[in-house]
C-alpha cells in the first residue's frame, strides 16, 4: 500500500490524492456555516419525516408505514488514499455507515461519481469496483447512478435504508448513567495527512486504511435487543463535534475519560509533530468552547477534534448492559471501547478527564 | 529575515514548512492565504512557546514567529539522549528489587532536568508500557511532556499484550536501531 502512482492519458505519472485540496471527510463544509444556510430554506412540514435537519442527524427518515421507515442519505468525498480500489472502498463504507447509524438495514444505494477526462477509466473501474464491493458485503443491491467530469474526482453513494420507526437511533436520546462505547480507534485524518506529505514515518497508515474500510454494519448488528439510546456515526465533525451534536440533541452532557479512548498508532506523535489539518482546526473552532479539558495534552487534543473517515459508531447505552454489548461489538471491532458517561447537564457539555 | 512562503498550500504543509524553517532559523515569517492555516500556525506558536505575531497584509496573512528561551529551553530537554529498556527489572539479581529499582527509576526520570527524547521498550520491557504496569502513569507524564515512548511490535504480540498497549505507540527494529545509532547517549537501568 501507500503511495500509489497512477498515470494520465498523456503517460504522467501522478496520484489520486495529489488532483485535490482536501480528500475524505475533511472536505466537509463547516458545520456552523451549513447550519446557516439550512436554516433559511423553504420547508414543508410532514409529520412522517422522522428524522430530517432538526437535529444535524446521521440520515433522514420517512414514515412509510407504523412499523415501516425509509432512510435516506448520501456521502461522497475526494481521494483521501492514492489507491483507487481503497479509495472506492472507504467512500462507499463511509456512505453505507450513516444507515448504520441510525439502526437500519440497507437496501439500495447508487454511485454517485465526477471523474476527471485525463484519467484512465480503468481507474473509475478500480474505484466503482472497492465501492460494489462494500455494497454487496453490506447486502444490499447497487441500482444505479451518476457521473460527471469532474477535474477534481469524487466517489460516493447514495443509499437507501428501512428501519423499523419504533427503533430508530438517533442523536437524541441520550441518557445521564449511559456508558458510551466507540467502535473504531481516532486519528485516521492526521495519519493519512502524514502519509500524503510522505512522513509515515510509523507505518501507521495501513492500520488507518484497515479501519476506514471496515463497515459499522457489525457494530450496528450486534445492538439489536440492547437499551440503545442515541448512536451516531463519527465522521468529519471528529469525535467531540459529534459526541456535542448528540449531547445537545439529548439535553445532557458527557464525561470521557481520556485514558480509555482507542487511538491509531502514529496520530498521537504525529499530532505533537504538528501533522494536523485544517479541518481539525475548524472542529475545534466549531466546538471548542463547548469542551473542558482536565489535562494539558496539545497532541491529544488535536486528535479528538481530528475530521474522521468512515469513523466507528459512537454509542450510548443503558450502563446495565454497556460491557455486554462492548463485548459483542468486539467480536469485530477489537478495538472498541467504554470512552465515557453520560451525565445531566453542565456548563460545558463535554468533559474530557 | 527568512521568509517562507506558503500561500496557496494548506495544512499540513504550512505547518510543516514553518517547523523546518525553525530548525536552521531563530526567526522566520510564513506567510499563508487562508485563516485556518494562520491558526494552526499560531496554535504551534503557543505550544512551541514561539514568540508569535500576524500581520494581514492584502490577500494574506504574514506570521512571525520568533524562539524564546523557553523554546529554546524546551529544545534542549528533548535532546541529547535515550533510554532504552528491555526488561521489567532494573539490573539482575532478586526480581522483586528489580521491579522496585524500575519504579523508582522511571519515577526519577519524570523529576529530570533534561528528559530523554526517546524511550524504547523491548523484550520484557513491554510488560512496562501494556496494561496492569506500576509505571503507566509516569509514562504518560513523560509522553505529555514531549518524551516519545515506543514499544516493540514484536516483543508486544510474543507476550500477547498487542492489544494492551496503554502509553506511547508501536516501533520495530530497524526504528530502534536507528535511533540508537543517532542517540548522543544511550541509558539501560
Amino acid at each position: 500500500m501507500g503511495k500509489y502512482e497512477i498515470e494520465n492519458i498523456y503517460g504522467e505519472k501522478l496520484l489520486l490524492t495529489s488532483l485535490c485540496t482536501t480528500g475524505g471527510c475533511g472536505a466537509k463544509i463547516p458545520a456552523g456555516k451549513l447550519g446557516e444556510v439550512i436554516q433559511k430554506l423553504p420547508v414543508n412540514h410532514d409529520q412522517n419525516l422522522l428524522v430530517g435537519f432538526d437535529y444535524a442527524d446521521d440520515a433522514g427518515v420517512y414514515r412509510l408505514t407504523d412499523d415501516l421507515a425509509i432512510i435516506q442519505t448520501l456521502d461522497f468525498f475526494p481521494p483521501i488514499v492514492d489507491d483507487p480500489y481503497l479509495y472506492g472502498q472507504i467512500a462507499a463504507a463511509n456512505a453505507l455507515s450513516d444507515v448504520y447509524a441510525m439502526g437500519g438495514t440497507v437496501k439500495t444505494a447508487m454511485n454517485i461519481v465526477g471523474f476527471p477526462e485525463f484519467l484512465s477509466y480503468d481507474i473509475l473501474g478500480e474505484i466503482l469496483r472497492g465501492g460494489a464491493e462494500k455494497v454487496k458485503e453490506a447486502g444490499a443491491v447497487l441500482c444505479g447512478g451518476h457521473s460527471i467530469k469532474d477535474n477534481e474526482p469524487k466517489y460516493g453513494l447514495s443509499v437507501t435504508g428501512i428501519v423499523n420507526p419504533k427503533k430508530i437511533l438517533s442523536n437524541q436520546g441520550a441518557k445521564p448513567g449511559d456508558l458510551l462505547i466507540l467502535t473504531k480507534k481516532l486519528g485516521v485524518g492526521i495519519v493519512t495527512a502524514a502519509e500524503k506529505v510522505a512522513l509515515d514515518q510509523y507505518n501507521a497508515f495501513d492500520e488507518a486504511v484497515a479501519s476506514m474500510t471496515q463497515l459499522n454494519k457489525y457494530a450496528c448488528e450486534a445492538m439489536e435487543g440492547f437499551d440503545v439510546h442515541a448512536c451516531t456515526d463519527v465522521t468529519g465533525f471528529s469525535f467531540l463535534g459529534h459526541l456535542y451534536e448528540m449531547m445537545e440533541a439529548s439535553g445532557a452532557s458527557a464525561l470521557i475519560y481520556k485514558e480509555n479512548i482507542p487511538v491509531l498508532k502514529g496520530a498521537l506523535s504525529y499530532a505533537a509533530d504538528f501533522i494536523i489539518t485544517c479541518a481539525a482546526q475548524r472542529n475545534r473552532k466549531h466546538v471548542g468552547d463547548h469542551v473542558q479539558f482536565l489535562f494539558d495534552d496539545y497532541a491529544f487534543e488535536e486528535v479528538l477534534f481530528d475530521p474522521q473517515t468512515s469513523g466507528g459508531l459512537l454509542i450510548s447505552v443503558n450502563a446495565s448492559q454497556a460491557e455486554a454489548l462492548l463485548e459483542k461489538i468486539k467480536e469485530y471491532h477489537p478495538w472498541a471501547a467504554i470512552v465515557g458517561q453520560v451525565i445531566a447537564k453542565t456548563d460545558k457539555d463535554m468533559v474530557i478527564m | 529575515m527568512f521568509i517562507v512562503d506558503a500561500k496557496g498550500l494548506v495544512c499540513p504543509k504550512p505547518v510543516i514548512m514553518a517547523k523546518n524553517a525553525l530548525k536552521e532559523h531563530d526567526e522566520i515569517t510564513i506567510e499563508v492565504d487562508n485563516p485556518t492555516s494562520r491558526e494552526n500556525l499560531e496554535k504551534m506558536a503557543v505550544v512551541m512557546k514561539l514568540d508569535h505575531e500576524t500581520k494581514e497584509s492584502g490577500n494574506f496573512y504574514a506570521i512571525t514567529l520568533r524562539k524564546t528561551e523557553d523554546a529554546q529551553n524546551s529544545e534542549d530537554n528533548h535532546e541529547e539522549y535515550i533510554i532504552v529498556i528491555s526488561s521489567e527489572f532494573a539490573g539482575t539479581g532478586d526480581t522483586q528489587l528489580g521491579s522496585a529499582l524500575m519504579k523508582s527509576f522511571i519515577y526519577t526520570v519524570t523529576e529530570a532536568e533534561k528528559l530523554p527524547k526517546t524511550m524504547i521498550f523491548y523484550n520484557g520491557g513491554v510488560k512496562l508500557t501494556t496494561e496492569g504496569s506500576p509505571v503507566l502513569e509516569d509514562l504518560s507524564k513523560l509522553q505529555a511532556a514531549g518524551v516519545e515512548i515506543l514499544s516493540c511490535g514484536t516483543c508486544l504480540n510474543f507476550y500477547g499484550l498487542t492489544e494492551k498497549l496503554k502509553v506511547g505507540s508501536v516501533t520495530n527494529m530497524y526504528v530502534i536501531f536507528e535511533k540508537q545509532q543517532k542517540a548522543a547517549k544511550i541509558i539501560r537501568p
